[in-house]
């Protein structure tokens, strides 16, 4: 079944107030790519079942009143999309209490953690998002890796097609600044 | 049918500004082929073995609807108003005893009074008051040695009349003792 007809099935479910049934189908449609979808802005795999149950939990809370104004997949995308900014708001005020700054932090869990394999180069990419203000960070994740629509990333994050394309525009080119200018990247 | 055709456009039309964003959108794109070439697009993450198979959102409780918050503070609220209703209660029987007390107490002050103002005459009165008056400043009574309060002076009213006479122009007595 592809996801326009799961869509369309799970619409139906929640129509006939069939909510265990739609829930049930919606985690199982959907929990990978909000995975990756989350663990592109939190990075690490814990953090990232944090927030993916959270969006999971916020789904469930919520579902008796989606409407079907906008797509699920664009519903759910924006939930797992403020989760995730919110538990890094909330991380980055705790961290930076206690160390310094949060995205040194992050680069450096990184390395040590069991569930990134990237290589040299590619934790240097990493490095080079983490340094991105927040909504150039999503956005490149979105269109980079996910290869996300304009149109779509517009409706999850809530914002122009314009500024969208003008915040990429000026993500890649910070990191091709940043792998420029940072030694280990060469 | 007389619509005029731009005939340079053959009556095609673009997005607003696409010109003027074509540029920037295709230096994105020249340094994201530089990152492709550079990264590539490797998904560099991975997840504990069947993370996906195994995964079940934590809401244990999403069988029961969302609650309302009313719902939620019911037992709560409960609570606090039994604990209300105690201390009201509390406070009315505290009231009761304390009107009979002070009922109690206002008759034995004014008994206990009245038996003092028999024993102390007002020499005693005088020169107590006197006792305490210190560079025009009055000490408090309750802060002094009881000691101090407890002496006998034995006179008798007449003496003490013309005592009161004979001093009355150095000293205010309505003011000393209104003091008091």
């Amino acid at each position: 079944m592809n996801s326009t007809n799961k869509e369309s099935q799970i619409n139906q479910l929640i129509k006939e107030k069939d909510f265990d049934n739609a829930f049930n189908n919606i985690v199982e449609e959907y929990k990978e790519q909000l995975y990756w979808h989350i663990r592109k802005i939190v990075l690490l795999h814990d953090d990232t079942d944090d927030v993916l149950q959270n969006t999971f939990i916020k789904v469930w809370k919520y579902l008796e009143k989606f409407k079907g104004k906008s797509k699920i997949y664009t519903w759910i995308y924006r939930i797992a999309t403020n989760e995730s900014i919110t538990f890094i708001n909330k991380k980055k005020k705790k961290i930076e209490e206690s160390i310094n700054s949060y995205e040194k932090f992050l680069s450096n869990n990184l390395q040590s953690d069991e569930y990134f394999n990237g290589d040299e180069a590619q934790l240097i990419l990493q490095k080079a998002i983490l340094n991105l203000p927040e909504k150039q960070r999503l956005v490149f994740n979105m269109k980079y890796f996910d290869e996300k629509k304009y149109k779509d990333m517009a409706e999850i994050l809530d914002t122009s097609i314009g500024s969208l394309k003008a915040s990429y525009h000026h993500a890649v080119k910070k990191i091709e600044e940043f792998v420029k200018t940072n030694p280990d990247s060469n | 049918m007389n619509k005029k055709i731009n005939i340079k456009n053959q009556g095609f039309k673009t997005p607003n500004n696409y010109f003027n964003e074509f540029s920037d959108e295709i230096k994105a794109r020249i340094y994201e082929e530089k990152l492709k070439e550079k990264f590539g697009k490797k998904n560099p993450f991975s997840v504990p073995d069947t993370y996906f198979e195994n995964f079940i959102p934590k809401n244990e409780n999403k069988k029961q609807k969302p609650q309302k918050i009313f719902e939620i503070l019911k037992p709560y609220l409960t609570i606090a108003a039994g604990i209300v209703v105690v201390i009201a209660m509390w406070q009315f029987i505290l009231s009761k005893t304390n009107i009979k007390t002070t009922v109690i107490n206002k008759e034995e002050t004014i008994i206990g009074n009245k038996q003092n103002f028999d024993e102390y005459d007002m020499m005693e009165l005088y020169l107590g008051a006197e006792n305490y008056i210190y560079d025009g400043d009055i000490i408090s009574l309750s802060d002094s040695n009881e000691e101090e309060t407890k002496f006998e002076i034995n006179a008798n009213e007449d003496e003490i009349s013309n005592f009161l006479t004979d001093y009355s122009d150095d000293y205010d007595i309505d003011e000393i003792l209104a003091s008091l």
